[in-house]
Parts: C-alpha cells; structure tokens; sequence
C-alpha cells in the first residue's frame, strides 16, 4: 500500500480514481454554447433523436400500414398526406429517422475505429508501413465515396449492415490521413521526446500521450461523418438501395419521384435530411472552434 | 516539366492497378453462385453447368482469374451485360457523351458563377456578402443533391411550367441538327445547376478567400504605389492569381461531379451513364454497374494527373517543390 502511494502528498488523486478533467474543458463548453449555429444544430439533433427513439409512441399509424386513402395531401387525418400504397407520410418520416440515425451513428463509430487504427499505426511507425497503408487508403479515396458505397450494396445486396459497411469503406480514408497527420504532429512534440527519454513504452506513449491530444480533430471529423453517412445512405436509398424492411428518408425521396406533383411526399422528407445534415455540420464547426480555438474554422 | 510528368505518370498507374484490383475482390465478394447467375434459374443438367463453369473458367483458382480480368480491363472488355448479352463497354460508350454534356457543363458553370460570387465577396470585404457565401456553401454541402433537383422540377417545371423536367430533347420537336440546341439548352439548364451547386459554393470559398490572401501582398501595395487604378490591379493580379485554387478545385472534384450525375441523371431522367448505373442496379446487372463505377474511378485518376500537370505548367513553384523530392 505504501509502495503504490507517492512520495509527494497529493499527487495520488491524479493516478486513481477519477481522471483529471480536461484543462479547459468548461471554457470549451462556454465557446460551443457562444456559437448559436452550434447551439442550434445540437438542439435539432437532440430532438430528432428523441423523436426516433420515440417513434413507437410518437407515429400517429403504422409506417408500413396501407389503406384505401391513396396519395392524399395533407389533411386533419394525415397530416403529411399519404404516399401511394396509402401509408402515413408523418409516420414513415418519424421511422425514418431511426435508419437514418442508427446508419450514421454506426458508420461513424466504424469510420472513427477503422480510421484511427490504420492512422496511427501508419503514423506511428512510419517507413514503408506508412507508404503502403496511405497507398491502400489513396485507392479507396480515389472512387468517388458515393460511388464506392454504391457499388459495394449493389453487389453486396442492400441490408443495414451491409450499407453501414459500404460506407465505413468510403469514409476511412479521410480519418485515417487526419490521424495520420495528427499522430505525426504530436510525434515531434517535446513532449513525445521527453516521454521517449523517461523510457515509456510506445504503447504508453500511443495512449496517454498521442491518442489523447490527436482527439480534437477526430471529434469534429466524426461529428462530420455522420451528416456525410446520412446524405450518402439517402443517396443509396433513393437509387433503389435502401434496406426494404427498414425505410429511411431516402426511400420516401424514391417513392416521391414517381410522382412529383404529389409535393407532400419529397418536401418533408428532404427537409428533414437536410436540416439533420445541417445540424451536424454547425455541430462540428462549434465543437471545431471550442476544442481548437486557433486553428481556422467556417 | 518532364520529370514532374513523368513523377505524376508513376504515381498514377499503381493508383489504376489498384482500383481494378479492388472491383475484382468486390466481384467476388458478391452472393449466391456466380455460375448459376450466369445460367439464370433454370434447371440445367450437369453438363451444361461444367461447359458453363469451363467457359467462364471459374473453375480456376483465384490468382489465374484475377490475372485473366486484368488482361481484360487492360483491353477495354467490360464484360457483357446480362440483359441482351451486350458489351458492356458498347452499353457505356453509347451513353458517355450524354453525361459529359452535363458534366462538362456543370464544371464551366460553377467555374464561372463560383469564381465571380469569390472575387466578389473577397474584394468587397462585406461582412455580409462573406456570410452569405459561407451559409450557401454549407448549404450546398448539406443539402441532398437530388432533392434539389426534385425541388426545382416541382417548382419550375409542375408549378410554374416554364422549363422540362425530364430527358433531353422534347419529343415533339422536329427540329434536325444545330436547331436542337435551344431544346437542349432548356433541358440542360436545371440539371447543370444542381450539379453545379455544391461545386459553385467550394470554389467561392477558396476563391475569397486566396482574394483575401493575394490582396495582402506586397506586389498588390506596389501595384497601388504605382498608381494602377483599384480595377486595374484586381483584374491583372488579383484575379489571375486566385484562379489557380479554384481551377485545381473543379479538377479534384471532377469525381464528385461524376457520381453525383448518377443521383441528378435519375431525377431529371437524363440519358446518360447514370441513368444507365440505375437500370443496371435494378437488374443486378453487376458487369454494367461494375463497369461505369470502373471508369468514374479511372476518369478520377486521368483527371486528376492532368490537374497535376496543368497546375504544374502554370505555376512553376508547385514543379520545384515536386523536383526537390516534397510529395504533392
């Protein structure tokens, strides 16, 4: 017990329990919330959350339920009007949601994995590892990511997991190269060098030294990422790529093209994606400008 | 300039190999067996199915197939659609002019508008105009493309009936040659724009913002010593001087152009490649869709070396940096 105690009182608290908060971390806060875009976005994506995770309750029908009103503009009854098998506009909207959400937050947690790994290995260790993983990544790059999320469902076939996979493939390259950079960076630090000269391990270095400052970034990109996921999945959805058991806003988009003048059908939906894709993007921005003060934002 | 050409030209070709080598692995990736695609569902007897297996040698291992496919690509054989047994590369060279009709377009529109709306908002140091340039083109990122487009054929071709929303040419007109060109121009224009967009936002961006920069120059303060009048100065040595970036930008993001096609061809029912991506989708037809996303990407490659160059060409600075052993 006394051997696990440090010889200077008070600086224990630091080793165990809690971890330090992080320096600044309440003037960040304070920067996000001094940015209304942000503050606006943050709200819009909670909502939009809590309306899908609601869903059940909140649907006014049967997303999936046909009836004989076809294509009916809006009324008292539907308030969005209906599409043409008769289904609710509202309630495929408000299903919708949880697609398009579970997507992008499953994309962007698969972006942030793979991405950081493949970054800071090629970081990290440099040389020829480097050159061949950022060779692989400029591959993946060089298709278009709509194009190569495309391509992967369309042969693939269209299910979640699969459209999640398609687009963790189309967006990792761009992780892996700001972790790269970043790892890079932080690898010239004195930091690093002083680390290096107390004798830590690499692995100490990656996770208390590297890891932790490279974040920042890796934030706003996810943040990013997920707007970008819910466009591209809207994108797929809308060619006829959608998961058919789970509709999202893209596959009411598909429906709606059969008719345009049924306006009820491709304003809401395009509305929707487009302010959740908005919001996450001024997310991003403030949570660039609170956790990176200096660098250059929108 | 012949090393830098030859540097680029070296960086391009493994980049090409692979992108093929990538398609190959995803072909076989794909579900069900490959040879009872090929026969269909159809009761086939043993020997048919070995003649089959034999012809389209998948009886071969993996390494002698992917060799095989690459001999293929490398002589321009896509590979036959499964509907009709058709070329697929004949499939893709008939709709090919179409779609760069509209893509050729789009990039000289946004070249245009989006450098004009950045010189403007940069000299002008409007903090207004600034914003608005910086909410369009967050906009235009955010926005679903081809909701646009869906918007604007509600708008201007259901609502107010002043423009057509779907094809190329009406199919009433008689006209015969250069006479077709008015029709075409109307069909062209809301396709064009919805492309254009996300792209006329980017390039205003660094447009306004290299003006910002370029104006901060010593050479612009002796310009003014000189006493070139304010227009003067902007025409001959602002503006030329921040055409580069949004030249390079338009090169780089000829690929998002490209795919985004497929997305803005589906909605205004545009004859090109895209709609022809969509088809083959609907009848997994995997050759005919593994083949127009293969050219995207070599285009994307082609593209983006003749960027390389051009900029190159243009600015000396960037073939030193490359010549002095700095990677691009």
């Amino acid at each position: 017990m006394s051997l696990t105690r440090d010889v200077v009182p008070g600086t224990r608290r630091w080793r165990t329990g809690r971890r330090p908060p992080v320096p600044g971390g309440r003037q960040a806060w304070r920067r996000f919330l001094g940015h209304p875009p942000a503050v606006a976005g943050l709200v819009i994506l909670i909502v939009v959350v809590l309306v899908a995770v609601a869903a059940d309750w909140i649907a006014p029908y049967d997303p999936q339920a046909v009836s004989q009103a076809l294509l009916e503009p809006p009324s008292g009854e539907h308030l969005l009007g209906t599409d043409t098998v008769g289904r609710d506009i509202l309630s495929q909207i408000i299903h919708g949601g949880r697609v398009s959400l579970i997507v992008a937050l499953v994309t962007g947690l698969g972006t942030l994995v793979i991405g950081s790994l493949v970054g800071a290995v090629a970081g990290f260790y440099g040389g020829r590892v480097d050159a061949v993983l950022m060779r692989i990544a400029e591959v993946f790059q060089v298709i278009p990511s709509f194009a190569l999320a495309l391509i992967i469902v369309a042969v693939l076939g269209a299910n979640l997991a699969y459209i999640c996979a398609a687009l963790v493939m189309a967006l990792w390259p761009q992780m892996a190269r700001l972790v790269r950079g970043e790892v890079l960076r932080i690898m010239t630090t004195d930091m690093v060098a002083a680390a290096r000269t107390v004798g830590h391990s690499n692995r100490r270095i990656i996770m208390s030294d590297v890891l932790p400052n490279a974040l920042p970034p890796l934030i706003v990109q996810t943040t990013i990422d997920l707007g970008s996921a819910i466009l591209l999945q809207a994108g797929l959805a809308f060619l006829g790529l959608g998961d058919p058991s789970n509709l999202s806003w893209g596959d009411i988009l598909q429906q709606a093209q059969r008719d345009l003048s049924a306006w009820w059908m491709s304003v809401p939906a395009g509305v929707v994606i487009f302010l959740v894709v908005l919001a996450a993007n001024f997310v991003g921005d403030g949570l660039n400008r609170a956790l990176r003060p200096t660098s250059s934002h929108l | 300039m012949l090393r830098f050409t030859a540097r680029r030209l070296l960086h391009a070709v493994p980049l090409l190999f692979g992108v093929v080598t990538l398609m190959f692995f995803l072909l076989q990736l794909a579900p069900g067996d490959p040879i009872q695609a090929l026969i269909g569902d159809y009761p086939a007897t043993p020997e048919y199915i070995a003649q089959v297996t034999e012809a389209y040698g998948l009886d071969q291992p993996l390494l002698v197939r992917y060799w095989e496919y690459l001999q293929q690509i490398f002589t321009l054989n896509l590979g036959e659609s499964l509907a009709g047994r058709v070329p697929v590369a004949d499939l893709i060279a008939d709709r090919l002019g179409n779609t760069l009709i509209l893509t050729v377009t789009a990039m000289t529109f946004a070249a245009i508008v989006g450098v004009a709306v950045g010189v403007w908002a940069g000299v002008s140091r409007s903090r207004t105009l600034d914003h608005l340039v910086t909410g369009v083109a967050v906009g235009s990122l955010s926005i679903p493309m081809f909701w646009l487009g869906q918007m604007l054929v509600l708008i201007f071709a259901i609502k107010l009936s002043v423009l057509p929303s779907q094809g190329m040419y009406s199919t009433r007109s008689t006209a015969e040659g250069l006479d077709r060109l008015p029709d075409l121009l109307t069909h062209l224009l809301l396709p064009a724009l919805v492309l254009a967009m996300r792209e006329i936002g980017v390039v205003a961006r660094i447009v306004r913002t290299s003006v910002h920069d370029v104006l901060t120059l010593p050479y612009v303060e002796t310009a003014r010593a000189k006493g070139f009048s304010r227009a003067t100065i902007i025409r001959r040595h602002v503006v030329r001087n921040s055409l580069l970036p949004a030249v390079t930008v338009i090169g780089y993001n000829f690929g998002f152009i490209l795919a985004g096609s497929v997305l803005v061809e589906t909605v205004f029912g545009w004859p090109g490649m895209g709609q022809l991506l969509y088809e083959s989708i609907r009848n997994r037809d995997n050759a005919v869709t593994i083949g127009i996303v293969l050219l995207i990407a070599v285009a994307v490659v082609v593209v983006n070396l003749l960027t390389d160059l051009v900029y190159g060409l243009v600015d000396p600075r960037i073939r030193a940096g490359a010549g002095a052993g700095g990677r691009a």
